[in-house]
């Protein structure tokens, strides 16, 4: 089921332009990254996402309504349909962290025991039982976080949008913080977005990735698709670079691009689920009587599958045979080069 | 003689509080919500409206422009049309709250003005109107601020206030105009300061224990 249906969305600011024709779904249940650098226009989406820009043109189809339609009090309404996790978690300080996750609660006009009730629930799902009565200002970032989320969540929104939510956070914190969202995707079929300019936050949980390059949407696909039709693009090589194996100084600076005798070959290969579980390098040795190496890379999950991203050094150059091989097998196959072999 | 001077100090000190009391009660009641007016219709993200703020912001700079003793004069009609007589503590708390409301004013502006605009977008994300933005998010954020504003308001008043003695108000500076300076009566002129210290450390310690307490 559809939950939310973005077509032609612009958005202009005097005679800057924010967004060009931007045009995407988002099924329920799902969890979609945005990516982009900065100034790609991955605010301005989010804005026009939780209805606090109206774009210039096109139509966001939420739940069936459309928010550019909305006067502004409807536009109230609407957006207590979505929750926004905020980069600097934006709390209340003069609130304590229960009255903090109580606040939209109290916006929506809940009665007191009903909002006491689910507060109590939500500190339970975040795993903030014992800082209820706490103030933000006592809480480490990646508390404050959970609480942002657990903020976000409460009224039940049918869509959770993340705004760089992990970029203010170490690596160890970002991590438990994705996994809260994944499992609150998982158990409460939760639909998220996530907004951020590194790979590695949507890579792991991100079942669809869409990518925004100077205000244009330039890629719309799983992590699988994203790695396959990366290559030669320079506008996505730069968003992978993060996550994706790179050839140690050291040897790219022997490397040519002629293939002499003697050296060795040198081959980006990605492997999708399926063959990320078989014996890929034995078979490379037994069948085609390679020397293999392993330069860099491994197995990489993304979007919850197991993938494979690696350089292999080769010691012979690729046959006929093996080129038809590895275009069956492999999802990426790249010939990055030779390097000299030692005397 | 000593008892007299206890009974005079004693009186006036009662005086003064009054006077100080009232009128940053009064500006307080008054101004905060000039502050909102100023900083809503000035954000583009809350009223928008800054034609309607920005007179109301003329109008505050020009009341702080007239000095306090001018002002007393000035205002001897309006005192009259509201506390009925121009004279007297009561009369004294009108002049002293017109003085106090823009300054109150422009000093909760300035602490309603250091909100971070991320909270604001939190509670407008939330589906909060902007009369929730106030409640929720301007106020309460803002209160520390608030309350060592009113705090520095209050002890300008304590000094505004010895000026009020020009139109029969009384208090502790009218005292030590009139008794210490014009009369020449040390004892008087330094009792007086002494318990105007003590009063000005009372308020200012009344003041940052409850910015403490709301702070945490």
């Amino acid at each position: 089921m559809t939950l939310l249906n973005v077509s032609g969305l612009s958005c202009r600011f005097g005679s800057q332009t924010a967004l060009t024709d931007v045009s995407f779904e988002v099924e329920k249940g799902e969890i979609v990254g945005v990516i982009g650098s900065s100034g790609a226009g991955k605010s301005t989406l989010l804005r026009c996402l939780c209805a606090l820009e109206r774009p210039t043109e096109g139509r966001i189809l939420l739940d069936g309504a459309d928010l550019t339609l909305l006067t502004e009090r409807e536009l109230v309404a609407a957006r207590r349909k979505v929750g926004l996790v905020f980069q600097h978690f934006n709390l209340l300080n003069s609130r304590s962290v229960a009255a903090n996750i109580a606040l939209p609660l109290e916006i929506a006009g809940w009665s007191k025991a009903r909002i006491a009730d689910r507060v109590a629930e939500l500190l339970t799902l975040v795993g903030l039982e014992s800082h209820g009565s706490k103030r933000p200002s006592q809480l480490s970032g990646g508390q404050k976080q959970r609480v942002g989320i657990a903020r976000a969540i409460a009224n039940s929104p049918s869509l959770l949008l993340c705004d760089e939510a992990t970029s203010a956070l170490d690596p160890h914190t970002t991590a438990s913080i994705l996994e809260l969202l994944a499992d609150i995707n998982r158990t409460l079929g939760l639909t998220i977005i996530l907004i951020t300019h590194e790979m590695e936050v949507v890579r792991r949980f991100a079942h669809r990735v869409l990518v925004l390059d100077d205000g244009a949407l330039i890629e719309n696909g799983s992590m699988a698709t994203l790695l396959r039709d990366s290559r030669g693009d320079p506008r996505l090589e730069r968003l992978l670079a993060d996550i994706r194996p790179t050839l140690p100084e050291a040897i790219r600076r022997k490397m040519t691009s002629d293939p002499q005798s003697g050296a060795q070959t040198l081959v980006r290969v990605v492997l999708d689920s399926k063959a990320a579980g078989t014996p890929f390098l034995s078979r490379l040795t037994t069948r085609f009587d390679q020397e293999v190496t392993l330069v860099q890379g491994g197995s990489l999950e993304c979007g919850g599958d197991l993938m494979t991203d690696m350089i292999l050094g080769l010691s012979k150059p690729l046959s006929a045979p093996l080129s038809i091989f590895l275009d069956q097998e492999a999802h990426v196959t790249e010939v990055l080069g030779y390097v000299p072999a030692h005397h | 003689m000593y008892q007299l001077i206890t009974r005079l100090i004693a009186e006036s000190t009662l005086q003064t509080v009054e006077m100080v009391a009232a009128s940053s009660l009064i500006a307080v009641i008054f101004g905060l919500p000039l502050a909102v007016l100023m900083i809503a219709t000035r954000r583009a993200d809350l009223y928008d409206l800054p034609w309607l703020g920005r007179p109301v912001g003329w109008v505050v700079d020009a009341l702080r422009a007239v000095p306090f003793i001018i002002l007393l004069v000035l205002l001897i009609p309006v005192t009259r049309f509201i506390a009925g007589t121009s004279l007297g503590t009561l009369a004294a708390i009108v002049p002293l709250s017109i003085a106090a409301i823009p300054y109150y004013a422009r000093i909760a502006e300035i602490s309603l003005q250091e909100i971070e605009p991320g909270l604001i977008e939190a509670v407008r994300v939330m589906g909060g109107t902007r009369w929730m933005v106030i409640r929720y998010v301007l106020i309460p954020e803002a209160l520390p601020g608030l309350l060592s504003g009113l705090t520095v308001t209050a002890i300008t008043l304590v000094g505004a206030s010895a000026m009020a003695g020009a139109i029969g108000a009384g208090g502790l500076g009218d005292l030590a105009i009139r008794y210490g300076y014009q009369r020449f009566n040390t004892t008087i002129m330094f009792t007086v300061v002494a318990v105007l210290i003590l009063l000005v450390g009372l308020i200012q310690g009344a003041g940052t224990l409850a910015v403490k307490a709301v702070r945490r």
